[in-house]
């Protein structure tokens, strides 16, 4: 086992094997949130403001908003903030002082994810454990507990059916809540994290053995269906760089990073130095491949000239760069992406796009490499 | 409508007088339409004309991959057709290089989108071919009702209420992607030689950005909404729009996109221009 | 050296007690700078607190430029130049006074404290115009106190 897989599988073994299950009430929901501020832990949530749910450091229960499908943002910014100083410096007289970040991982709850928020961190953490140890993502994933919550409603941007998840999927949540009858919602305990967490509350009971998540999440499922067949994608992927397509189906992008920065999976940033007479700061700073400035080198050259070229690279790096480098498909199908996008660029109809193509041009047999 | 739409469209790139007809097509979630390039006259079934024709088709023409398809025709509302006014007033486009298939519109969203009950260009003002009964334009509008009631607020208040806006900005740079005005080829806020606008996302950073992108419309935004409807975390950038169109109309006396004869406001000046804020 | 507990940014250098106004002056090289110089050559005693920034003219000061002497810690900004019609560059003053205007407009809307951003004409012959401006901008800035709305926007967490 090379050094990459063993770090991968890190998260893996702190996983339980057999999940543990338990029954919340959900009056006790709110009573959940409230013992977890009073343990101490920062609880963020998704919090309503006018027509946009995002995910907010909440001071109470009450706060807290769960209808709807997915927030706005994804909760990755609680890990890997959209602007974060890595370190700061002052210039004294004959002296440079820096200041060092700490306490930058303090106890954290989420609450209210979905399902494919949740799915992202574990596609995350291969990279931000890869050949670089970034320890404001690392120490922060560890000192936080995901307690998702299984959808059961969906709309047409949704897709996570046809990335190999699902409403209830339980990757990445220490604890995943499925309402399974209107008066009970099925625990499920995936880590020693999450069973650590059930046992300081004291509010979750014994799951009979009746409890069939299936069935609750039955309706959801098929409405969702399968949007697209990913065993096509990266086949096709794999010989398609270059291609007319590519043309065709991104003329409308506008170059806006609306569609990386909404994206629970898309991690891309720069660092830059913000520097006055007397000190500054070294900030990490979202960035997008969207963005025409992103690849620009030195001398002006931009390998990716246009955004056909940037466009592809998003569908690349999702679909076949990341599988091929650290074994995961970049996308959870929370179908931000697909919502959000001014110019209705929509990522389904692409794959789409790509499952007919591929119909088409390459024989019945798929080729071995998926 | 739309069958005389698709007509002439066809009739167009049949006879070769264009090669491009920017249009909308079914965008496939509900509620939405997606902008599409037609370049065969085969394909002009996919054009359609709803409420939720949103997006200001003007954006294209500055966007190399499509003009690199060579000579437009354009579907556009009388507020996409006064982007255009700006666009040819500025050099950006020339008036006989493209072909506008206006449409007569009575508004777009449902709800109506804010800058619909302020329209006065339901037909739209300039075109080459209209579609749709001619709407007579309303009168008396106040454009700027909303920025009076938002100024009634107090300093302070107008501060929180932009900070707090502000804060929530993610630099994702839609609605600068999305205006049919933005076509710098390199913004000001991607120049880091000097930086000027701080790429980073902290309040400070969002407050110059969103300043300076309201600054650069000055007496050239021509109030499509686009930046407002674009904006993933929902700041009211119309409001900051409009507050900057009344200042133009009633200092200098100018409105964007309605002539394109006329001398832009920054552009020009007079020796008796206001200067009661002057020391 | 590293030192964990220093907050290195973002603060005044000096604390509350011994805070100062701190002044930013873009102003034209051939009216007001020279103003300012004669106010000097005079003699007259006036305010140290203000940083004269000298620029070929008023149509050369982008509004980025008051943007940025608050982003680097100003507490007031003034803008001064040619009257009108005594323009070096003929009308580069009336260009920049229909820019100050808008963008003034702007700042307000959106709650700027507008004592903080001074516009004024100071011709060259004008020195003790140029320093009883000062005295009287860096009086009232002393009143205001420190810019603590600007200041604070960098300690907002972004998430």
């Amino acid at each position: 086992m090379s050094d990459e897989e063993a770090k991968v599988t890190v998260q893996e073994a702190e996983k339980k094997s057999q999940p543990v299950l338990k029954t919340l009430r959900p009056e006790n929901l709110s009573v959940l949130i409230q013992k977890g501020l009073d343990l101490g832990y920062k609880v963020f949530a998704p919090v309503k403001d006018g027509e946009l749910v995002t995910f907010e450091q909440i001071s109470g229960p009450g706060e807290v908003f769960l209808e709807g499908i997915t927030t706005r943002m994804s909760p990755k910014s609680v890990f890997f903030p959209r602007t974060e100083k890595v370190f700061s410096y002052r210039i004294a007289k004959e002296d440079i002082a820096l200041g060092d970040q700490k306490d930058f991982a303090p106890p954290t709850i989420i609450l209210g994810c979905r399902p494919c928020d949740a799915a992202s961190l574990p596609i995350m953490d291969r990279l931000f454990r890869w050949d670089y140890q970034d320890r404001f993502w690392n120490e922060r994933r560890e000192a936080t507990l995901i307690v998702s919550i299984s959808c059961l409603e969906c709309d047409e941007a949704c897709f996570c059916t046809s990335v190999g998840l699902a409403p209830d999927s339980t990757e990445g949540s220490d604890i995943l809540l499925t309402l399974v009858s209107r008066d009970q919602y099925l625990a499920e305990i995936m880590t020693d994290k999450g069973a650590d967490f059930v046992e300081k509350t004291g509010l979750f009971d014994q799951a009979g053995a009746d409890l069939d998540k299936a069935a609750a999440t039955k309706a959801v499922r098929g409405k969702l269906g399968q949007r697209f067949d990913l065993d096509k994608i990266k086949p096709w992927l794999d010989e398609n760089y270059e291609h007319d397509f590519w043309k065709e189906v991104t003329r409308m992008c506008i170059g806006c990073g609306i569609c990386t920065y909404v994206c629970p999976t898309c991690h891309c940033f720069d660092l830059v130095d913000e520097a006055h007479y007397d000190g500054g700061a070294k900030n990490k700073n979202w960035d997008a491949c969207q963005f025409a400035q992103f690849t620009v080198h030195a001398s002006g050259h931009n390998p990716r000239p246009d955004q056909v070229s940037r466009h592809r690279q998003r569908i690349m790096h999702k679909y076949k760069y990341y599988p091929d480098n650290l074994g995961a498909t970049l996308c959870t199908g929370c179908g931000r992406c697909v919502r959000h996008c001014p110019m209705e660029v929509n990522l389904i109809r692409i794959l789409n796009g790509i499952c007919e193509l591929s119909a088409g041009e390459l024989p019945a047999e798929a080729p071995e490499s998926k | 409508m739309i069958e005389q739409i698709r007509e002439k469209a066809k009739e167009l790139l049949t006879s070769g007088e264009v090669k491009v007809v920017i249009g909308y097509e079914n965008g496939g979630m509900p509620e939405t339409t997606r902008p599409v390039f037609i370049t065969s006259p085969d394909e002009v079934e996919r054009l359609i004309w709803n409420k939720h024709c949103y997006a200001n088709l003007a954006n294209f023409f500055v966007r190399k991959e499509v003009a690199s398809l060579g000579k437009p025709a354009i579907i556009a509302k009388g507020c996409d057709v006064k982007a255009i006014t700006v666009l040819v007033q500025e050099s950006q486009i020339k008036r006989e290089e493209i072909v506008i298939l206006g449409v007569t519109c009575e508004g777009v969203g449902e709800p109506l989108l804010s800058k619909c009950p302020i329209c006065d260009v339901n037909t739209p003002r300039d075109y080459n071919f209209l579609f749709g009964k001619e709407i007579a334009p309303k009168n008396g509008i106040n454009k700027s009702a909303d920025v009076e009631e938002f100024e009634r607020k107090s300093p302070e208040e107008r501060w929180e209420f932009w900070e707090e806006q502000f804060s929530r900005c993610i630099k994702c740079y839609a609605c600068r992607q999305v205006c049919p005005l933005c076509y710098c080829e390199v913004c000001i806020a991607d120049k880091n030689q000097p930086q000027w606008i701080e790429t980073s996302s902290h309040t400070r950073g969002n407050v110059h950005w969103n300043l300076i992108r309201a600054w650069h419309l000055s007496g050239r935004c021509i109030d499509c909404g686009e930046c407002e409807r674009a904006c993933p975390v929902g700041i009211p950038l119309s409001l900051l729009n409009r507050r900057l169109a009344k200042s133009v109309k009633e200092r200098f006396g100018y409105e964007p996109g309605y002539d394109q004869e006329k001398a832009p406001p920054f552009t020009d000046f007079k020796q008796e221009d206001s200067q009661e804020f002057i020391r | 050296m590293v030192s964990d507990e220093m907050e290195t940014e973002g603060k005044p250098a000096l604390s509350e007690k011994e805070w100062q106004p701190k002044i930013i002056a873009f102003v034209c090289n051939w009216c007001t700078y020279a103003g300012a110089d004669l106010a000097g050559t005079s003699r007259i005693v006036y305010e140290p607190h203000v940083r004269v920034i000298k620029l070929p003219c008023t149509g050369r000061i982008d509004v980025s430029f008051i943007i940025k002497a608050f982003e680097q810690g100003a507490d007031g900004v003034m803008v001064s130049g040619c009257h009108p019609g005594d323009c070096h560059y003929t009308a580069g003053n009336y260009h920049a006074r229909r820019r100050f205007a808008g963008f003034r407009d702007l700042l307000e809307f959106c709650g700027f404290d507008m004592r903080r951003v001074i516009f004024s004409w100071v011709s060259a012959a004008e020195g003790k115009k140029w320093a009883d401006l000062v005295n009287e901008v860096v009086g009232k800035i002393r009143e205001l106190g420190p810019f603590k709305e600007y200041q604070n926007l960098l300690a907002q967490s972004a998430l």
